[in-house]
């Protein structure tokens, strides 16, 4: 009885094992992506990737996404409250057509979502987002440089309707709030 | 009998002389010194200068690249509503280029020392930053009349806008802006 029992637990045991690889195995198959394009510069990182079914073109329809300048400012000095914006976003997707571009503040989530409309490029100017999105400033060096407040990741992704995406990787720096 | 009397007059006005004179310039010292402490902003003038340091790495047919200056036209400290001393630094655009092949890292906006507006570079060789993107401008007391030692105006604020690119070389500008004169106005309610 005792042996049986013992074979039994074996058997568990080996058996759970055995599906844990392989949902670590599948794991892994599904984080890799497909990229046919990247770039760092500093912090700074951009890429372009192939769409989920694997298709892979061998020139990619979809460019980098145009972010310059990305800004954090603080208008009053006496508040912790500083506003994110850039310059303008803009994607080329031509001759496909562009379904989505999203801007996403890490440490909050999706700001801003700009549908594309039977259009195959898109232009966001800093004005379209008002005064820029609503931060922290945060206390000198909280976002780990003593000249500064906040740090803020940020994504920055485009989708094409041939499924191919665009995005940029960045972190903009706020004046700090010391009243 | 009348020439000593008249010496003895003499000496006395030449002492009332002399400790008038001693007085006035202390008077007058203290008023200079006093009149410095009330008008700090007076010192916040700058000169309007611009820079390019660093060590530039020299290309192949010997030319150093080099930074551009930024340029900063019309600064400008603005009230858009009176009675609430409330006043916005601004300037039309901000603008530098980096060296050839490099890129523009970052470019900054300090309004008396204080950091006021970060700009990060993505992959860009030039930035440009329209007025408007920073709208309402950067907020400030604008001080009441003569703050800055002139009676038509307010406060004085110094600036220093600097850019740094990938090359290694960086580009300040300095300068200040006058403000309005400006003070808030409280109105009480009426009670009857």
């Amino acid at each position: 009885m005792r042996r049986l029992s013992f074979s039994l637990l074996l058997a568990f045991l080996l058996g759970a094992a055995t599906l844990s690889l392989i949902q670590v195995a599948r794991g892994q198959g599904s984080d890799e992506r497909n990229v046919l394009n990247r770039e760092t510069q500093g912090e700074n990182l951009r890429e372009i990737e192939a769409p989920d079914d694997g298709r892979a073109p061998d020139q990619p329809n979809i460019g980098f996404i145009d972010s310059p300048s990305a800004t954090c400012y603080q208008p009053a000095s006496t508040r912790n409250e500083c506003f994110i914006n850039w310059y303008y976003l803009s994607v080329d997707a031509a001759p496909n057509y562009m379904i989505t571009m999203t801007v996403q503040l890490n440490a909050i989530g999706i700001v801003a979502q700009t549908h594309g409309f039977f259009q195959t490029s898109m232009y966001v100017p800093y004005n379209m987002m008002g005064d820029g999105f609503q931060v922290a400033c945060g206390a000198p060096g909280a976002g780990g440089n003593p000249d500064f407040g906040n740090a803020y990741a940020y994504t920055i992704r485009a989708r094409d309707s041939a499924g191919l995406k665009s995005a940029n990787y960045g972190t903009v720096y706020c004046p700090p709030y010391a009243p | 009998m009348l020439n000593r009397l008249s010496r003895k007059w003499l000496a006395i006005l030449v002492l009332a002389l002399a400790g008038a004179s001693v007085l006035g310039t202390v008077v007058v010292t203290g008023m200079l010194s006093a009149q410095g402490q009330t008008s700090p902003s007076s010192a916040n003038v700058v000169p309007p200068r611009r820079e390019v340091s660093g060590q530039a790495q020299t290309t192949n047919d010997g030319q150093a690249p080099n930074i551009s200056f930024i340029d900063s036209p019309n600064p400008t400290c603005y009230l858009p509503e009176a009675g609430t001393a409330v006043c916005y630094i601004k300037w039309s655009y901000l603008y530098v280029s980096a060296s050839s092949g490099q890129n523009v890292i970052s470019m900054t906006v300090s309004i008396d020392d204080h950091l006021r507006a970060y700009h990060s570079g993505f992959f860009q060789s030039a930035m440009y930053i329209p007025g408007g993107m920073t709208t309402p401008g950067y907020q400030v007391t604008c001080g009441s009349p003569g703050s800055s030692g002139n009676e038509e105006v307010g406060e004085t604020y110094s600036y220093v806008i600097r850019a740094r690119e990938t090359g290694g070389l960086s580009s300040a500008n300095y300068g200040s802006v006058t403000c309005p004169a400006d003070l808030a106005r409280v109105f009480l309610p009426i009670v009857q």
